[in-house]
């Protein structure tokens, strides 16, 4: 379930734009420095959202100054900077959600595809224990949600609200570690929602896969996926909505805007696009 | 505690020093009471969540029970409900919810069900429960408007709500185009140098 977090890019201002790739490639050095060079190939945008959400709320400065890409020097980027260590935990997050990602994955795959991801098993298996060292409440949030989750989905009377809890539930602990007061509650509610919508948005996806393989899936007992599965999200996007209006950023606050209402929705669309088109053949 | 107007001792539209004195009369009298220490703590827990709940609706941060009660009358079936909505303890509201005989289960009763998952983010449930809410008691405002808002989310609504700016310059030379197409078709002209 990764990668749906993404901004609308045409709906963008360069600027902010720029201000975004810039996270992107701050996090992706930070990435470099924290957990050897191997690990910026786990870089998601998701990472880059939770960054740009912090910051946002953040009340000390944030420096801009320029850099260049490590990958292509020839490109510049801007480097963004604050002082509290927002992209350390960051990174701890997208490292020790590619371990448990890895994880589902042995679980569920075809046998070359095992064969490969065992030979990468010890390598995620080090970079998770550097970052469990750092962080380990933040790798107890998602071991616990994750076993819960797993759990659930062995349970065929889950309706739908209740199989999206254990994810949502480690997005609202995530969003809202750190934060204090007003803050902490927006934020708790805050990832909720967008625990459900990604939860949601990864089993609208997988639909016809899991169809196939009778794996679980929480829309398997709707009359019309599409339907369904946009009834839920759209709500869901919508109180992210509500909640996004309620609390003040102090930075970033269009680009939040911008991937919460227009990003989201646009992955949806794409999803719908690929059951209706498939429907209309 | 059923009522923190009652308890308190005060009317529905007493002003903040009323309230204040009243705090202070109740606290008082518990202080100079003779009981034990953990008795004392409790009831002071109690006579806080009072303050709390009536302080909070005059200044209009929360409406617990004022424009709901007229609904029914002055008289809210599940006002205690509500108060421990308010108050943020979904799970004690739950349970008084659940444990309610199956023939006292109102339109008001699945429109609190509603509110908690709500407030829980179980949006699927809150959106049942409001519906049957309003098939219920069609003509009530408050499950109608919490359904509506829900209900306009899940078609999209948030979207509409900041896309108005899509119109722009090339809009108007299209449609201006078009429309020279179309009196061109007819034999007329709008655009004459094109």
């Amino acid at each position: 379930m990764f990668g749906y977090v993404t901004i609308n890019k045409p709906e963008l201002k360069i600027k902010e734009y720029e201000a975004y790739k810039g996270v992107y490639c701050t996090l992706c050095k930070e990435m470099g420095k924290e957990y050897g060079f191997l690990s910026r190939f786990l870089l998601s945008y998701d990472g880059a959202f939770y960054v740009i959400y912090k910051l946002g709320l953040s009340k000390s400065e944030i420096k801009v100054s320029n850099s260049h890409c490590t990958f292509n020097p020839c490109k510049k980027c801007m480097k963004i900077t604050c002082e509290s260590n927002i992209y350390k935990l960051a990174c701890a997050i997208t490292v020790i959600l590619a371990y448990f990602k890895l994880m589902d994955n042995l679980h569920d795959s075809s046998f070359l595809k095992k064969v490969i991801l065992y030979i990468l098993y010890p390598y995620f298996c080090l970079i998770k224990n550097r970052a469990k060292k750092k962080y380990p409440d933040i790798f107890e949030i998602v071991n616990k949600g994750m076993a819960e989750q797993f759990a659930l989905e062995k349970d065929e009377n889950a309706f739908l609200d209740k199989s999206a809890h254990p994810t949502a539930d480690i997005l609202s602990q995530l969003f809202s570690y750190g934060e204090t007061g007003d803050d902490k509650e927006k934020a708790k509610q805050f990832g909720y929602q967008l625990g459900r919508v990604v939860y949601f948005l990864d089993a609208f996806d997988d639909y016809e896969k899991d169809v196939k393989d009778n794996s679980f899936n929480p829309f398997k007992n709707c009359d019309d996926i599409v339907d369904a599965s946009t009834h839920t999200i759209n709500m869901s996007i919508g109180a992210l909505t509500e909640t996004f209006n309620k609390q003040n950023f102090n930075n970033f606050s269009s680009i939040i805007e911008n991937i919460i209402n227009d990003g989201l929705s646009l992955r949806m669309d794409r999803i719908i696009q690929k059951y209706r088109g498939e429907i209309s053949e | 505690m059923n009522n923190p107007y009652d308890y308190l001792g005060v009317s529905r539209n007493a002003t903040e020093k009323d309230i204040m004195d009243a705090y202070r009369r109740i606290a008082g009298e518990i202080t100079n009471a003779n009981i034990p220490d953990s008795e004392k703590t409790n009831r002071m827990n109690e006579l806080n969540n009072a303050y709390d709940a009536v302080l909070n609706e005059l200044r209009g941060t929360t409406n617990y029970a004022g424009n709901q009660n007229n609904n029914y009358g002055g008289n809210s079936q599940f006002s205690d409900v509500r108060q421990c909505i308010n108050s943020g303890r979904l799970d004690d509201a739950e349970t008084i919810l659940n444990g309610v005989p199956s023939y006292m289960i109102s339109a008001e009763w699945h429109y609190l069900k509603g509110v908690i998952h709500q407030r829980r983010g179980w949006l699927n449930e809150a959106y049942n429960c409001y519906q049957t809410a309003c098939s219920l008691e069609p003509s009530n405002q408050e499950y109608a408007a919490a359904f509506n808002s829900l209900n306009n989310n899940s078609r999209g609504g948030y979207r509409t709500s900041r896309k108005t700016s899509n119109d722009g310059v090339c809009n108007i030379c299209s449609t201006l185009l078009c429309a020279d197409c179309c009196c061109e078709c007819c034999g007329g002209d709008l655009i004459p140098c094109c």
